[in-house]
């Protein structure tokens, strides 16, 4: 133990984060957290350390430890666009809506150019209720997106979403073909079109998107939203076997809500 | 809370239900309910001891209605534990005639509404149960160290009760039977109303964690529950949502019903637009509803035509249920801001920012009822407030906006009154129930804007009633009492 302590000091705090860095980008998580760890012993301040601790333990379903390390990274380096940024998704994932707009609009400052400090504010305030904010921001986190990239897709679905919310299906339907030239194999933008056609009285193309959803992997949208969207949908195609089938898929599934 | 007439003088009294003591909960001071006699000079008397209505139990809801059409209202009060029918004696006292009446039955009851289920022409009693609950089921619901309010995810669900009026002072329950018994949910508010124009009220429930439901009456007392199909039942991505309090109203002037209801924070309320066929599409977002409200967990819920010009406006009551919610989140507070909606005729503009000082205050608001507290035509608001003094909105919206007070006497919910103002069409259907827990003015106040008289008004009674009457050219400024047949009094 004593010779590994020993290694792991020779090794020095930017060695250890870089061999964090990569296990957590190989999803190997048990040792990202020992390299980390190893990191912040030697240096308890390195800001990037403490962000990818903080985003193993967000994995780890430890928000107390999380939080900590994010503030933390905060006062360390107030000027660390980073750990700003994750400071206010920590808020946003909590629901701590409120509190996640300063950090998202301090990293922002930090970096104009980067469309996820704008992408996260627009979903907070959307969030809050702040309609005409949340409207504008996700307009502008579109303009910053990069063109055709899973990450525009994944803005052009949320911004589509809230304008479904709105009643503004036309546009929610623009959004998520937007989403699926980015992104062809996105089930969320599938999803999104689906509902949005689904308003749009257009049950037989609603059908097409929702089957499509159900085919690619579930990331986000589950089984169960797309079974209770088919579900509806058939029964407006006046397809009573096919609606059935997907409301008994639908109610087999753990109900969600909420809270 | 209660607004109704007890002593037939023409003006509105006050019962407000209180929690009481349970064998889960005792409180520091003694509590019961009260009833308030209406001084008619803006002021009120409790006169409690003497109506015998003081409850003492754990008090949940109240519905009031004159269930045995002796020309007296009656009260309905629903507990933790069990129902209390109170009879009006006729002299201000009433008589706690529940055993008799058939009512004596354990159960966690919430809202309820007096309706006609089978268009006999009596006034039948749904009853919303909430969970499967008593103090040997408690939960511990634990956060942080801290003994926190359950969420009802916690308890089992339980079916609500029907129960019919044999029309000789006692009720049947036909819950079983009528396919209502036959659903399990955790029922908060409920609202009887025509959703097809068919003549036979259905049933609105707002269930808490569970889906809705909406039971279609198909006559002769039975019901199908048809909620998924009709689109009420979960949000628009299939997650059932905590349903509180419910209304209906034709809010778009189409004729068809449409229905609301009040959810918990960040599921938005939901109003539900009749598509027709027995289906509805909520478009909270689309009437400026649904931002409006994503931040506040609703309760009481009313529309009334706050400002008189002819079309539904919205008020609502809203709080979290956790008293202890600020210690776990920073965006949520316990108590929260009434909402005011205007209805401009394209959707609702929240208007609570000219609503008055109540408006820039924070409340845990729970039941909800409107009415006329001083006859002069401006509906007012009366807010239940958890572990506080209730709120009274005294309506002083001032316009040239003129108004006719409908008292319909009998058999009158299910009645649509249709009237026109410079050959425009208005209409309210009479629905049962609504807001959550409470019982507002039964009398109908229509909106005529500017105009001095309405052409005409029309009353299409309830079916078991079966006949319309229609008067012309009526005077604005006062209220007028019709019976079957009758004149305008």
């Amino acid at each position: 133990m004593i010779w590994l302590l020993a290694l792991q000091l020779a090794a020095g705090p930017a060695q250890h984060y870089e061999s964090a860095r990569q296990d957590f980008a190989q999803r190997r998580f048990s040792e990202a957290v020992d390299q980390v760890n190893a990191a912040l012993h030697e240096s308890p301040n390195m800001v990037p350390a403490l962000v990818l601790k903080a985003r193993l333990a967000t994995l780890a379903h430890r928000p107390d430890v999380a939080k900590s390390c994010l503030i933390t990274a905060v006062a360390a380096n107030p000027a660390s666009e980073e750990a700003q940024f994750f400071l206010g998704l920590h808020y946003y994932i909590q629901n701590d809506f409120k509190l996640a707009i300063s950090p998202l609009e301090t990293a922002e400052t930090l970096s104009p150019d980067n469309p996820l400090p704008v992408f996260y504010l627009a979903m907070t305030e959307e969030a809050l209720g702040n309609e005409s904010k949340a409207t504008a921001l996700y307009q502008r986190a579109e303009t910053l997106s990069p063109q055709k990239s899973s990450q525009s897709a994944e803005i052009l679905v949320a911004y589509g979403r809230f304008l479904l919310s709105l009643g503004r299906s036309q546009d929610s339907i623009e959004k998520a073909r937007q989403a699926l030239e980015a992104d062809p194999e996105s089930r969320d933008a599938h999803y999104e079109l689906s509902k949005g056609l689904d308003h749009e009285g257009d049950f037989k193309n609603a059908a097409l998107e929702g089957e499509r959803a159900l085919t690619l992997p579930e990331m986000g949208t589950s089984d169960a939203q797309i079974h209770f969207l088919l579900a509806n949908v058939y029964r407006q195609l006046d397809r009573p076997e096919l609606a059935k089938a997907h409301l008994e898929k639908f109610l087999e599934s753990p109900q969600t809500t909420r809270r | 809370m209660a607004i109704f007439d007890y002593d037939n003088d023409g003006w509105m009294d006050l019962y407000f239900v209180n929690s009481g003591p349970a064998d889960f909960f005792q409180p520091t001071r003694p509590l019961r309910n009260a009833l308030y006699h209406n001084n008619r000079d803006g002021t009120f008397t409790d006169v409690t001891e003497r109506a015998c209505v003081g409850g003492r139990d754990f008090g949940v809801g109240v519905a009031a209605a004159d269930y045995d059409s002796d020309g007296w209202t009656d009260l309905l009060v629903t507990t933790y534990g069990r129902l209390i029918l109170y009879h009006n004696n006729h002299d201000g006292t009433f008589t706690d005639v529940t055993k008799a009446a058939g009512l004596d039955q354990p159960g966690l009851f919430t809202s309820a509404v007096w309706f006609d289920a089978d268009n006999n022409g009596l006034l039948d009693l749904f009853v919303c149960h909430f969970a499967k609950y008593n103090k040997a089921l408690e939960r511990d619901c634990t956060v942080n160290g801290v003994h926190h309010y359950c969420y009802p995810k916690s308890y089992e669900p339980w079916p609500s009760r029907l129960y019919k009026n044999n029309g000789n002072g006692t009720f049947t329950d036909i819950s079983i039977s009528s396919g209502i018994g036959l659903h399990l949910g955790k029922a908060f508010g409920v609202v009887a109303t025509d959703i097809n124009n068919d003549g036979l009220l259905d049933l609105f429930v707002a269930n808490d964690s569970v889906p809705n439901f909406l039971f279609l009456n198909k006559g002769g007392g039975r019901f199908e529950e048809i909620g998924f199909q009709a689109g009420v039942a979960y949000s628009a991505d299939g997650a059932a949502r905590s349903g509180m309090g419910v209304d209906a109203i034709d809010f778009d002037g189409d004729g068809k019903q449409d229905l609301f209801v009040a959810n918990i924070s960040r599921e938005r309320d939901s109003l539900y637009r009749n598509a027709g066929d027995n289906s509805f599409v909520d478009v909270a977002g689309s009437t400026g509803i649904g931002m409006a409200t994503v931040m506040e967990t609703g309760w009481g819920s009313r529309f009334a035509d706050f400002d008189l010009d002819g079309r539904p406006d919205l008020i609502l009551a809203n709080g979290h249920p956790d008293d202890l919610i600020e210690s776990i989140n920073n965006s949520l507070q316990y108590r929260e801001p009434l909402l005011l909606f205007h209805n401009n005729g394209r959707g609702f503009e929240n208007v609570s920012a000219a609503g008055g000082p109540a408006f820039e205050e924070s409340f845990a608001a729970r039941g909800l009822a409107v009415g006329d507290l001083d006859n002069d035509g401006h509906v007012d608001v009366v807010v239940g407030i958890s572990g506080d003094a209730p709120l009274i909105l005294h309506n002083i919206v001032r316009n040239t906006n003129h108004w006719i007070g409908l008292n319909l006497t009998g058999l009158a919910t299910g009645s649509n009154i249709t009237w026109s103002v410079n050959g425009v069409e208005h209409g309210i259907f009479k629905r049962g129930g609504g807001s959550y827990l409470s019982s507002s003015d039964p009398r109908d106040v229509l909106g005529l804007g500017t105009a001095e008289h309405a052409d005409w008004i029309k009353v299409q009674w309830p079916a078991a009633v079966g006949r319309t009457d229609r008067f012309e050219h009526v005077r604005a400024g006062q209220y007028y009492s019709l019976t079957p047949g009758g004149d305008l009094l």
